[in-house]
């Protein structure tokens, strides 16, 4: 399956162009107003682009009609017709397709097994709770088989508990049925966890695209960089033998950059916290510290600059004020364009 | 804690509410009480007890041609209102254009015109056209007339509707029409029915632009009412007032009964 749009330009969404590989779940990722949502309404026809072509397995439906598409959409408000019951609302995109009764009423059947509501079928829809709903919103949209799935922050008006076990249950329902489907998020954790492929989206342009892994180790910017995960940025002068950073001097690193200002990026866990006392790396002392079971963030001083650093936690805590020295592999240091040239 | 100042307070309270809801109804309980007169003209206090009155009311032809008549204005009104209120309110709400609001202000006007003025501007307008004295120009001015309640009903509706179901009913591919048929036009419902029985009521009781625009070939009923008033006002007049009083009654509490006529009127997003 091949979808472009080449510089749809619309206001909010400016140039985007994206494929989607069959079967295959690609997140939209990025913060409020940054076009995500126009993008994915674009492909169900919801919202006409300005410019573009969008294609579904090679065929243009730029111009078909949103009823005429064969999509499945998951709302982020679920969008379902309260007049109906579980059963009505699963059954409407299969009644659109003039389904003979008894098939329609085995697919319905079937799929509300799947989402575990087979018992509710005949439940009006205010008496259920938000993870239900949502699932019969999932149902609905899966029923029809859709040639592609779109879920527009599916997660987003439900609670932290349900929304992890909601995660597995879409990724595992998508992967089941194979269905390609494209999925818009604000938060990064969604994104990593769910997705094949991540496109992270900044102010109506595709900032980066790939594998969560690639996005997270690799971000093609500082944006990408501070929008999934945390990151430490130290902005230097990129040289012949590494980044001069004021304070800590020249940090080697291996980058095809050319020579010029850039910001070198740290990820909290590269950085080492050394307990020995030796001349390796750079000394500092504990600002603050913050304990979460697992593990220890400790924001510390060095150089001149305040590094965030993750450490395994083994015991408690160590002392606002204490002298540590911290460290890095070489290869760790990530080098983006300059974070103030965008 | 029920002090006497307490119940004071409240006795004072419910006595006043009492009060007022007399001095509401007083007329209409005079109505009432004249419509069983034994005389042959209005007077109060009566001075005997009789339904002759009522059954005057079914004897007298021009009250029950009359009451065809409104029936037919009526009904045909309501039916058309309608559409074109759903039409405008789904414009209203769901589209935006330019001139929105002026024609939204434009379709509500006919409430601040005093419905005598409007009567003689359409008396002129219809004449060139011939309009006058038929059911078309009846129809048509009613129409003008309950506009604003049925839009108002259907708009309020219609904007406590989300919008993303009908989206949802799209992409599952439904047609626009469909969407309407089998999401739309459920949700709304309350509303519809609230511009229905409004529409109908103002359309029935319609009075001083029916006065305009009728005459010799129809005469609804409460311009059938004025007649028969200039000529002999006697107590059947009072009886068909209950009448009509009762039957907009029974409208309402039927429409209240079915689904809250008070809530689909009231609610908002």
């Amino acid at each position: 399956m091949r979808k472009e749009y080449p510089g749809a330009q619309a206001p909010a969404v400016d140039g985007v162009d994206l494929r989607v590989r069959q079967g295959e779940m690609l997140a939209l990722l990025g913060p409020s107003g940054c076009g995500k949502t126009t993008t994915l309404r674009m492909v169900a026809g919801l919202v006409e682009p300005t410019a573009g072509t969008i294609t579904v397995a090679g065929r243009d439906v730029t111009q078909v009609p949103v009823h005429r598409r064969g999509m499945g959409m998951v709302f982020q408000s679920f969008a379902l017709l309260p007049h109906l019951s579980v059963a009505g609302n699963v059954a409407f995109g299969l009644d659109m397709r003039k389904l003979p009764a008894a098939e329609k009423k085995r697919r319905v059947a079937e799929i509300l097994d799947r989402v575990q509501l087979g018992h509710l079928a005949q439940r009006r829809i205010g008496q259920l709770s938000g993870g239900q709903q949502q699932r019969v919103a999932l149902a609905r949209a899966l029923v029809v088989d859709p040639s592609v799935l779109l879920l527009d922050e599916p997660l987003s008006a439900l609670d932290a508990k349900l929304r992890e076990s909601l995660r597995t249950e879409i990724r595992e329902m998508q992967l089941s049925s194979g269905t390609t489907a494209v999925f818009v998020t604000h938060d990064q954790d969604e994104a990593l966890s769910m997705a094949d492929r991540v496109a992270v989206m900044d102010a109506g342009r595709v900032a980066q695209i790939g594998t969560p892994q690639e996005i997270y180790e690799n971000p093609a910017d500082v944006f990408v960089a501070t929008f999934i995960g945390r990151a430490n940025l130290l902005d230097g002068v990129l040289g012949t033998s590494g980044v001069d950073v004021p304070g800590l001097g020249t940090l080697p690193v291996t980058t095809s950059r050319p020579p010029g200002p850039v910001t070198a990026l740290l990820r909290p866990q590269a950085v080492q916290l050394l307990d020995s006392p030796s001349s390796q790396g750079f000394a500092g002392n504990v600002r603050s510290a913050s304990y979460t079971g697992d593990q220890i963030t400790y924001r510390i001083d060095a150089a001149g600059h305040t590094f965030e650093v993750d450490t395994v936690a083994t015991g408690a805590p160590l002392d606002r004020g204490a002298a540590v020295r911290i460290a890095w592999e070489p290869a760790a240091v990530k080098v983006l364009p300059p974070r103030n040239a965008t | 804690m029920n002090t006497l100042a307490d119940r004071a307070a409240r006795w004072s309270q419910r006595t006043l509410v009492t009060l007022i809801y007399v001095f509401l109804w007083l007329p209409i309980l005079v109505v009432a009480v004249v419509s069983i007169d034994t005389s042959t003209f209005l007077r109060f206090p009566p001075q005997g007890f009789s339904l002759d009155p009522y059954r005057t009311v079914f004897s007298t032809p021009e009250f029950m041609t009359g009451l065809v008549s409104s029936l037919i204005i009526a009904a045909f009104t309501t039916v058309i209102t309608l559409a074109v209120a759903i039409c405008a309110s789904l414009a209203f709400t769901r589209q935006s254009f330019r001139g929105s609001g002026a024609a939204q202000a434009f379709l509500t006007s006919p409430l601040l015109v005093p419905n005598i003025v409007l009567g003689l501007a359409l008396l002129l307008l219809f004449s060139p056209l011939a309009l006058n004295d038929t059911y078309t120009g009846l129809v048509l001015a009613h129409v003008v007339l309950c506009l604003p309640y049925a839009i108002r009903t259907i708009s309020v509706s219609l904007s406590t509707v989300d919008v993303s179901g009908e989206d949802a009913a799209r992409v599952l591919g439904a047609s626009p029409w469909v969407t309407f048929r089998r999401v739309t036009l459920p949700l709304i419902r309350p509303g519809v029915i609230a511009g229905a029985v409004l529409s109908f009521l103002v359309s029935f009781d319609e009075a001083v632009v029916s006065l305009f625009l009728a005459g010799y070939n129809i005469t609804p009923l409460p311009v059938t009412l004025l007649d028969h008033l200039e000529t002999q006002a006697g107590p059947e007049v009072a009886a068909l007032s209950v009448l009509l009083i009762l039957f907009s009654l029974l409208a309402v509490l039927a429409v209240e009964r079915a689904l809250g006529l008070g809530r689909s009127l009231r609610t908002r997003s």
